[in-house]
């Protein structure tokens, strides 16, 4: 990572952050969220990708600083089934490979740094394999600090159970709750995590 | 909505960690931050009883209620239920297999809404566990009471917020009538009916119709299209107005709202919102309602003003018949705002003699007069009606408009004498009735419609000679034994002669007058020669009597129109 590159105090996010959110779809909005994320990484001129089941609204896009884009595309909505399960099914090393494809990308180009942000509701529609999603968040702990990158997983909490979430709370450090980043003190570091390294 | 469930297949090569080793307590922590975003009590539970596995070692956990089932809960089992109710504290449940159930309740005790989280493990909980799974069950019973809390709230935000929507609405409402009956009062003032349309038209947007109680138009605004475009038949017509009646409010009829125009009984008109799309909101359906009040005082003054302006006009003419002198008469059309200083003539309107006026009659006469620019003066007889003439004007046409409205297309117009002024009115009058006598009686003739005295030539000079007896004297002379024989014997000799001499002496046609046989007229000419002593064919013979006859007849119809002659004494007819 390099030193130079500040933390992001708004929200709380540091650089080489991996924060799991949680959203639902009667309560805390997943469009909310996308916009504060989004308008934060603009707001700090770097490039930013999120990796969504739709594109937001023209509403909720109305609502993201776009004039703030040093290129046209700094910002970037990827579909989600196109970034994880591009060939119709989750492969942790083939996704790990191609994010940090776009990430060297982006740094090459020029932007300080990178915001990430997963919603992860792809893996009920494709019936991924959890084990192998969570070997995946597990590995993400430890490529998070290797660039200046900030990534966010996204779970509604209308289509995950308990146990999910458990786990979801075992693989990321830091969680982003009601506006803010926190510590988490039931994370499991990757090398003692099942699947992890 | 399928959640997903964390132990999903092909995992088996996956060895997870002892539960029991996981740091419990933090578990609960990272939970009931997880737990602050949930939105509804269902989910809480949900969420609740599939992290426990996770978090302290057992195989199931419910949600259960002592006495029912719930949005998020399930009815215990009866023989548990009782037991379960009087829980204050985490506690052991004796059941019926070897597992060990455990209930730690939701919140503080609340009597019949004591809801239990239930455990269910190979061996009971550690001390450890028990209060993990107590501050869960604690933490779950405090968020579901926020949850429902807000729910609470939202739904009286929800009734707060449509109050105040239909208290605005209302209020909305109300500024508009008000605002509308502003308006309408405004121009009912100055607009007439062609205002109070117009205002309506405003107020609502859409087309204003105002009709007669017939349905013809008397004002319009706006584009009035589909049904409204003609009139209807009379039936639907009173049908309609009956409806109306009833309703005491908005009727929907051929694409238009209608309501009545009746301030009293009478039905002055009705007032129409043409809205084809039926688009029309409740304050549209207000203000044509009130507009229809204005109305209704509008045509009650219009038709109060019109009576009274109809008395006077009547009062005026009956002055005129009656022969008021130049100064009474210059007096009451200096009020009225009449002309009396232009030529008059009196026009008497005859049709169907069927014991009175008819009053289709009347009106048609009425209508026809003004329409054609007649004359404004109008009144009704017993049997006739009077138009008091101040043009000059086709009174041929007049006849054919007036008969074409009638039945059988009976009318017969007598037409006095034109005078230079009004107070001549009277002795046109009488000529008329004159006429209008003879042409009952004297000339027996329908086909003539339009009879002036103008053109009745000797008998214009009979019915004007100033001292008559020398007439009566020579008509008495040629006539006397006839007129005994007549009298005497109830006979109608004079009329037979009268009738032969005005056909030119065909016997055809005097039987055709007289409406009897031929060899009745001849038997009757026989008679008349035996009580005559002589021939009325004969040369001197026939003049005289034809005179005299003629003498009769005028003599007959002045009597019979019961005329005070100033020219002719009736009385001296004895």
């Amino acid at each position: 990572m390099n030193p130079r590159t500040p933390d992001i105090a708004d929200l709380g996010f540091k650089v080489g952050d991996h924060v799991c959110g949680f959203y639902t779809e009667g309560g805390s909005s997943l469009d909310d969220i996308v916009v504060r994320y989004v308008s934060q990484g603009l707001q700090s001129g770097d490039k930013c990708y999120c990796f969504l089941d739709n594109t937001p609204s023209p509403s909720v896009q109305a609502r993201i600083p776009l004039q703030l884009m040093k290129r046209e595309n700094t910002l970037q909505f990827v579909p989600a089934d196109e970034a994880y399960v591009p060939d119709g099914s989750f492969s942790k090393d083939a996704r790990m490979r191609g994010l940090e494809g776009l990430v060297q990308g982006a740094l090459s180009e020029g932007y300080e740094r990178v915001w990430c942000l997963g919603e992860t509701s792809f893996l009920v529609r494709n019936a991924v394999d959890m084990k192998a999603w969570f070997a995946y968040e597990a590995e993400l702990n430890e490529y998070a600090p290797r660039y200046p990158q900030l990534i966010i997983c996204l779970y509604n909490l209308d289509r995950f159970d308990g146990e999910t979430v458990m786990n979801v709370l075992e693989t990321h450090r830091r969680v982003f709750v009601n506006g803010i980043v926190i510590p988490n003190p039931y994370y499991v570091a990757a090398h003692e995590f099942p699947g992890g390294r | 909505m399928t959640a997903v469930k964390g132990s999903a297949a092909g995992a088996d090569d996956l060895e997870l960690p002892p539960r029991a080793a996981l740091p419990g307590a933090n578990a609960v922590f990272a939970l009931s931050l997880i737990l602050t975003q949930v939105s509804s009590p269902h989910q809480v539970m949900r969420l609740v009883t599939t992290a426990v596995p996770s978090v302290v070692q057992t195989k199931r956990v419910l949600v259960w209620h002592p006495s029912r089932a719930g949005e998020y809960y399930e009815r215990a089992p009866e023989n548990i239920g009782g037991a379960l109710a009087g829980l204050m504290a985490p506690s052991r449940l004796e059941m019926d297999d070897c597992s060990s159930w455990w209930a730690f309740p939701l919140g503080p005790p609340s009597g019949d809404n004591s809801i239990f989280l239930v455990t269910v493990g190979p061996k009971p909980p550690s001390e450890e566990e028990t209060f993990l799974l107590s501050v869960l069950a604690q933490l779950c019973g405090t968020v579901i009471a926020k949850l429902e809390l807000i729910a609470a709230e939202r739904a009286s935000s929800q009734r707060v917020a449509a109050l105040n929507a239909q208290l605005e609405s209302t209020v909305s409402t109300l500024t508009k009538i008000m605002e509308t009956h502003r308006r309408l009062n405004e121009i009912v003032a100055t607009g007439g009916e062609m205002g109070i349309a117009m205002t309506l038209h405003r107020l609502t947007a859409l087309p204003v119709l105002i009709q007669d109680v017939h349905g013809n138009v008397r004002a319009c605004v706006g584009e009035a299209i589909g049904g409204q475009s003609g009139k209807e038949a009379p039936a639907r017509r009173r049908e309609l107005i009956r409806r109306l009646r009833v309703a005491h409010r908005a009727v929907y009829h051929r694409q238009a709202w209608m309501v009545l125009a009746n301030p009293r009984a009478d039905v002055l008109g009705v007032i129409a919102l043409v809205d084809p799309a039926r688009t029309a909101s409740e304050t549209d359906l207000a203000a044509l309602e009130y507009a229809a009040t204005v109305l209704s005082v509008e045509l009650a003054h219009l038709q109060s003003i019109a009576e009274a302006e109809l008395r006077s006009q009547r009062d005026f003419a009956e002055e005129l018949l009656a022969g008021a002198d130049e100064s009474a008469v210059k007096a009451s059309a200096h009020v009225l705002g009449y002309d009396p200083q232009r030529p008059h003539r009196v026009v008497i309107a005859a049709g169907p003699s069927r014991g009175g006026l008819d009053e289709q009659f009347f009106h048609s006469v009425v209508r026809h007069a003004r329409g054609l620019d007649v004359g404004s003066l109008v009144v009704a007889r017993t049997d006739y009606v009077v138009i008091i003439a101040d043009r000059e004007a086709d009174l041929a046409k007049l006849q054919a408009a007036i008969a074409t409205d009638l039945p059988n297309h009976t009318c017969r117009l007598a037409v006095g004498s034109s005078y230079p002024d009004a107070w001549h009115v009277a002795a046109s009058y009488r000529e008329a009735q004159f006429v209008a006598s003879l042409a009952s009686s004297a000339l027996s003739n329908p086909a003539v419609p339009v009879l002036y005295f103008d053109s009745l030539g000797v008998y214009r000079m009979l019915s004007s000679v100033a001292d008559p007896a020398g007439i009566e004297a020579f008509m008495n002379q040629q006539l006397g034994p006839l007129i005994e024989y007549d009298r005497q014997h109830h006979a109608s000799l004079v009329l037979t002669l009268a009738r032969y001499f005005q056909s030119g002496c065909n016997y055809d046609g005097a039987a055709t007058a007289l409406s009897v046989h031929r060899s009745t007229l001849k038997y009757r000419l026989k008679r008349i020669r035996d009580v005559l002593g002589r021939d009325p064919n004969d040369g001197s013979a026939r003049l005289d009597l034809h005179l005299a006859t003629t003498v009769w007849l005028t003599l007959d119809s002045l009597r019979c129109s019961g005329t005070t002659n100033q020219r002719l004494d009736l009385d001296r007819l004895g």
